[in-house]
């Protein structure tokens, strides 16, 4: 499924369309961008064209473009959605590096989990990030999201092995964050 | 899989695209430039497409263009990985032969071999290259590559048989002249 359109303070997130599919494998070019992405090397437009029209007939997923000044900048998405235990995993891509460090990833975390636990009935998601993206943790734990184990050693980047850290955030905590004073 | 760009000295590694088919196409249609290949006839280019869409999706390749002043002047990629076992096999083609000569398959051999050592996991790489392949043999060597074995008379090129060299560059080997 696509996102509908959330409309926040910096961004708006935004059903993908065909033409971002140009805009998207190029994100994937980039060593820099890719560092601490699970996805390090490019797909094919057909590739990214097929990913984006599968992800549209998907009933466990949904993916949104994220926009800035009307540009596409970035994805966003929950996916491998079980909607009978209640939970989906979640990921961002924010493939325009000279707009890192803005706050932009915390707000569409933000924007996210609010959709996942008011249009949708699901209990927890589910995220990680790699050790060293700080950028990654902050915006997660802004998000509600905390740190449940690590999986240690566990990926290959820039000549070592890093840290896989495995996030979440429940329901409950969600709605006791929204509360708070 | 296609690979993320490398920016060298000389030349730029980056991502195929779909345009690229029709240039790669006509490098091989050059009996002097396939000279030391072991592909030595001209794909069609719906053959040559095909090759690049099969190749992003291969999780067991990766494979870039060699860009000189953004213009593809040849490819280069690590095919065949053992993920389990940790090695790939090496291959480097220069299409435009106004640019052999000039370091550019050392530099692209040079860019490669440390993707492989310090964005893949790997332990080892293993080329090839046909005697009398001068070139490809020194820029082999300059990447850290060395001789481990001949077959002998392997290929008939020009009229006589030549040995195909095999070589590999491990990873320890790499560290000990590379800083990571």
């Amino acid at each position: 499924m696509y996102g509908p359109v959330i409309q926040g303070k910096l961004v708006r997130l935004r059903p993908p369309k065909a033409e971002d599919a140009a805009v998207m494998i190029a994100w994937f070019e980039d060593m820099e961008v890719t560092r601490l992405l699970l996805v390090r090397n490019p797909p094919s437009i057909e590739m990214e064209n097929e990913w984006l029209d599968r992800a549209a007939r998907n009933p466990d997923e949904v993916l949104w473009v994220v926009e800035l000044d009307g540009k596409a900048i970035g994805t966003t998405h929950i996916h491998q959605i079980d909607w009978k235990n209640g939970f989906g995993t979640t990921g961002t891509v924010i493939g325009d590096m000279s707009l890192w460090g803005k706050g932009l990833g915390r707000e569409v975390m933000q924007l996210r989990t609010r959709y996942a636990f008011t249009q949708l009935p699901l209990r927890k998601l589910k995220s990680g990030y790699l050790d060293g993206n700080d950028a990654s943790a902050r915006a997660q734990a802004a998000a509600g999201y905390r740190e449940i184990g690590r999986h240690r050693a566990d990926m290959f980047v820039d000549g070592k092995w890093r840290d896989h850290v495995m996030t979440e955030v429940t329901r409950e905590d969600w709605e006791k964050q929204c509360t708070a004073p | 899989m296609y690979g993320p760009v490398i920016q060298g000295k000389l030349l730029r590694l980056r991502p195929p695209k779909g345009e690229d088919a029709l240039p790669m196409v006509s490098w091989f249609e050059n009996l002097e430039a396939t000279l030391f290949l072991g592909r030595r006839t001209p794909p069609s280019i719906e053959m040559e497409k095909d090759w690049l869409e099969s190749t992003a999706r291969d999780p067991n390749s990766v494979v870039w263009v060699a860009e000189v002043d953004a213009r593809a002047v040849g490819t280069t990629g690590i095919r065949e990985i053992d993920w389990k076992n940790g090695f790939g096999t090496t291959g480097t083609m220069i299409g435009d032969r106004s640019l052999w000569g000039k370091g550019i398959g050392r530099e692209a051999m040079q860019l490669r071999s440390r993707y492989a050592f310090t964005q893949l996991p790997l332990r080892k790489l293993k080329s090839s290259y046909f005697e009398g392949n001068t070139a490809s043999g020194r820029a082999q060597a300059a990447a850290g590559y060395r001789e481990v074995g001949r077959y002998r008379a392997d290929r008939y090129v020009d009229g006589k048989w030549v040995d195909e060299v095999m070589t590999e560059v491990l990873r320890e080997d790499w560290l000990k002249a590379n800083s990571v």
